[in-house]
């Protein structure tokens, strides 16, 4: 039982050392949202880089909590699903009305506002129009469309489907601009907001000032075939928030606090797989090198130096343009880059533990060079290890965030460096969204600083003569 | 004993050497099929052009007949190259051009003076890093030593403890992301400093105004290199003259009534100065890589910004002479810090062989 003693022994050290505690807390905190990541933040992984997944989202809207802090409510995400469908007949041909009334009554403009339906008209093509009652008594169509009959195949012909976002739709903007000239504004389809316009009050808008116009609005769908068939499948009438989640989105929608959430497994992984494939590597390496010297150790080294003084960003990056990297090849890469320094201790310390006794006597007794090697000097360095194990998971995750961040991580995921990498892109600095890159330049620096703090403490117990004070 | 200093100056010079023949040979073997593949597409393109514009009315019967003067004088070319063969059998050529600079033309990317010569791209760039690189190094060596020295002095202070937690700290940060949070709050959100860039635009035309104008731009960057890069720095500092203060001869100096001050800023700081050159050689890469992504962030127009603008544009040959630049001036940078760690410690000067 003398490695339980050991353990404890250590353990007793351990709880000494403040820095090491605070170290066990921040990489207990990681853990835990790394391990609980599907539920506080259940979403696709796969569709993270997916614009259309995110469509719905408002863009570009700080965290829901900020508003309150400026004691102004935000306009939540209201989405009208459950609209009275009534369907009639209009001189024989089918005739779709659907209407809902909402009470709009924030004092901030909707961040997008979205139409979504989906439309079965068994291929006879259909014409449709939406429109918008304001409290003031005006009404605004603002959009129309007509549906051409399908030419192809009943199955795949027979229904249409889409999502309008009505800020960004020609058809749209040309039609609220139109009602606003006739109110007497000057402006063209070019420069109206569309979210802002339908829900301004129309005399503070004139004055250039537009605060919404609080009240009960209608929403009105209408289409009507030519055919035998209309049914609507689905519809909905989104406004969608002025913030969102707890950290806001990004400018195509992205959840950031998802990405953040999940980008705490991925860190630890890379962090973790590179450091102990790093470790394994040069102690073996270094051990071998060290233990059979002469001229293998003279090579061996050789090839140490000339690695380590290899500029490992530059080719880390040109690794990554070639071979478009996943998680797993990044591993690999960094690791490459990793082994040197171990390698380096572990030599010398190979170099003072084969002239002790307990070797001189396996030696004696006919044990191999390889077992030797594998079990006298290797468990004994192992120790030593547990530090630079440590702290070669930030320098790995750091490496792997500058990797992402220059649009070189795997493609796919959500690692905190290629959301810093969009944020840069975005102009996140210039339009003040802190929320978009502040939250993940930290969790890289508290998940590194976890292992910083637990190696640090790790080396001044293993390493007495690091001790002082 | 000249002669073994003499060896330990010969065999870094030979690692730096083979260090760069390496990193070119990485380069060349990653990126030669893609740049020979581009090669080729200009040339049938450039051939295409020639024999259709070129070619007098009713000189080719058919379609047929185009192609395949196309193709033939594609197929000259390209043997007249040594397209035809495997990118290997050119490697040496490749490779020796490299050396001489010869780097090719860019893809995509101009200099500012216009230029598509990749040297051209690159050797505008080069004094631009090296000003924002050197400046941090040497405020970083600088004040790693005094602070450090001062922490040694009296451990256990809280002084003291902060250069330790700062050390700590250094390793977690990513420079490239304080820049980030620097720019933003000192240039964004409080306008103090510029938003980037290397001199306002238009640049002053007096010198004083001129360099006045750098060191603003040159600030903030800077600041954020050394938040990151300093306390790890004064931390190795810290260490290595605890170590020392608790020699002998330290000692009988005490004894002999040498202030302390003097103790620490001269006997114990001339000891220290080796490893801490040492540190700073294996520092430099980080702060440069550190650097380099820094200079995205505030716009600065030096290499790594190049990185940023040719990875955009996936332009090849500019991304090609920039790593062999980048990897030059890293082996330089340690072959000088070899040098003056050799001259400062005499066991290497004179030759007790020992090995770091």
């Amino acid at each position: 039982m003398r490695l339980r003693e050991t353990l404890s022994d250590f353990w007793n050290e351990f709880k000494t050392k403040k820095v090491g505690l605070v170290g066990v807390l921040l990489l207990t905190l990681t853990v835990v949202v790394a391990v609980m990541a599907p539920v506080i933040a259940p979403m696709d992984l796969k569709r993270w880089k997916d614009p259309t997944y995110w469509e719905n989202n408002p863009k570009s809207v700080p965290p829901v909590w900020v508003p309150y802090l400026f004691g102004k409510t935000p306009v939540p995400q209201i989405v009208i699903s459950d609209f009275d469908v009534k369907a009639r007949k209009l001189g024989g041909f089918p005739l779709i009305v659907a209407t809902k009334e909402f009470n709009y009554t924030y004092d901030d403009f909707p961040n997008q506002v979205r139409i979504y339906f989906n439309l079965s008209h068994g291929g006879a093509g259909a014409f449709l129009q939406v429109t918008l009652y304001r409290p003031d008594g005006q009404s605004v169509t603002i959009f129309t469309d007509t549906i051409y009959p399908s030419t192809g195949n009943e199955t795949y012909g027979g229904w249409f489907e889409k999502n309008v976002d009505c800020n960004r739709e020609k058809k749209v903007r040309i039609a609220v601009a139109t009602w606003l000239q006739k109110n007497g504004l000057n402006v063209t389809a070019d420069d109206v907001i569309v979210p802002v316009a339908l829900f301004s009050d129309m005399k503070s808008l004139k004055q250039g000032n537009p605060k919404t116009l609080k009240g009960v609005y209608k929403i009105e769908f209408k289409s009507a075939t030519q055919g035998k068939k209309l049914e609507l499948e689905r519809l909905e009438f989104l406004m969608s928030a002025t913030a969102y989640g707890l950290l806001g989105t990004d400018d195509v929608g992205r959840d950031l606090f998802k990405g953040l959430v999940w980008g705490t497994p991925i860190a630890l992984m890379i962090g973790v797989l590179t450091s102990v494939i790093s470790v394994v590597v040069g102690l073996f390496y270094g051990v071998t090198s060290g233990y059979i010297g002469g001229f293998t150790d003279e090579v061996m080294m050789r090839v140490v130096d000339i690695l380590m003084a290899m500029p490992k960003l530059p080719i880390l990056l040109m690794l990554a343009i070639v071979y478009k990297p996943t998680v797993f090849t990044i591993v690999f890469l960094l690791a490459i880059f990793g082994w040197m320094g171990i390698s380096r201790v572990s030599r010398s310390m190979a170099l003072q533990l084969r002239e002790l006794a307990f070797v001189e006597a396996a030696r004696s007794i006919g044990a191999s060079r390889w077992r030797i090697i594998g079990v006298h000097i290797v468990p004994n360095i192992v120790p030593y290890t547990v530090a630079a194990l440590a702290l070669g998971i930030p320098d790995a995750i750091l490496t792997e965030a500058s990797l992402s961040f220059l649009g070189l991580g795997d493609p796919s995921l959500p690692t905190w460096g290629s959301i810093l990498h969009d944020a840069e892109q975005g102009g996140a600095l210039g339009s003040g969204m802190w929320w978009w890159f502040i939250p993940p330049g930290l969790a890289i620096a508290i998940v590194s600083m976890a292992f910083v703090f637990i190696g640090y403490a790790i080396d001044e117990i293993v390493n007495p003569r690091l001790r002082r004070r | 004993m000249a002669g073994s200093f003499g060896r330990y100056i010969t065999m870094r010079v030979l690692n730096s050497i083979i260090v760069i023949i390496a990193v070119l040979m990485i380069t060349l073997i990653l990126f030669g099929p893609m740049v020979d593949e581009q090669l080729r597409k200009q040339i049938m393109d450039e051939i295409k052009k020639q024999v259709i514009k070129g070619g007098k009315f009713g000189q080719y019967k058919s379609a047929e007949e185009v192609q395949k003067v196309i193709q033939e004088k594609y197929e000259l070319r390209i043997k007249s190259l040594g397209l035809d063969k495997p990118w290997y059998y050119r490697i040496w050529g490749d490779l020796t051009r490299t050396l001489k600079l010869d780097l090719g033309r860019s893809w995509f990317l101009k200099s500012d003076s216009g230029s598509r010569r990749v040297v051209d791209i690159i050797l505008e760039r080069i004094p631009r890093t090296v000003v924002l690189f050197g400046t941090s190094t040497i405020l970083i060596l600088v004040l790693q030593l005094l602070l450090g020295a001062r922490a040694a002095a009296k451990p256990g202070t809280l002084f003291d403890r902060m250069i330790v937690v700062a050390g700590l700290l250094g390793y977690a940060f990513a420079t490239w992301w304080v820049g980030m949070v620097l720019l933003y709050l000192f240039a964004y959100l409080i306008p103090l400093f510029p938003t980037g860039g290397m001199t306002s635009i238009p640049p002053p035309s007096d010198p004083l105004g001129y360099a006045l104008d750098v060191m603003w731009h040159l600030t903030l960057p800077v600041l954020a290199i050394l938040l990151v890069a300093l306390g790890g720095g004064a931390y190795v500092t810290r260490n290595l003259m605890i170590g020392i203060m608790t020699e002998d001869y330290i000692l009988t100096s005490r004894a002999k009534g040498v202030p302390e001050r003097r103790i620490i800023y001269y006997h114990a700081l001339k000891m220290a100065a080796p490893p801490i050159l040492t540190g700073v050689t294996l520092a430099i890469a980080g702060i440069f890589s550190g650097g380099l992504l820094t200079e995205i962030v505030f716009n600065w127009p030096g290499m790594g910004l190049l990185y940023w603008d040719a990875l955009n544009s996936l332009d090849i040959p500019v991304i090609m002479g920039n790593v062999y630049f980048t990897t030059v001036l890293i082996v330089l940078a340690n072959l000088v810090a070899d040098i003056l760690y050799g001259v400062v410690d005499p066991r290497v000067r004179l030759g007790a062989g020992v090995r770091r």
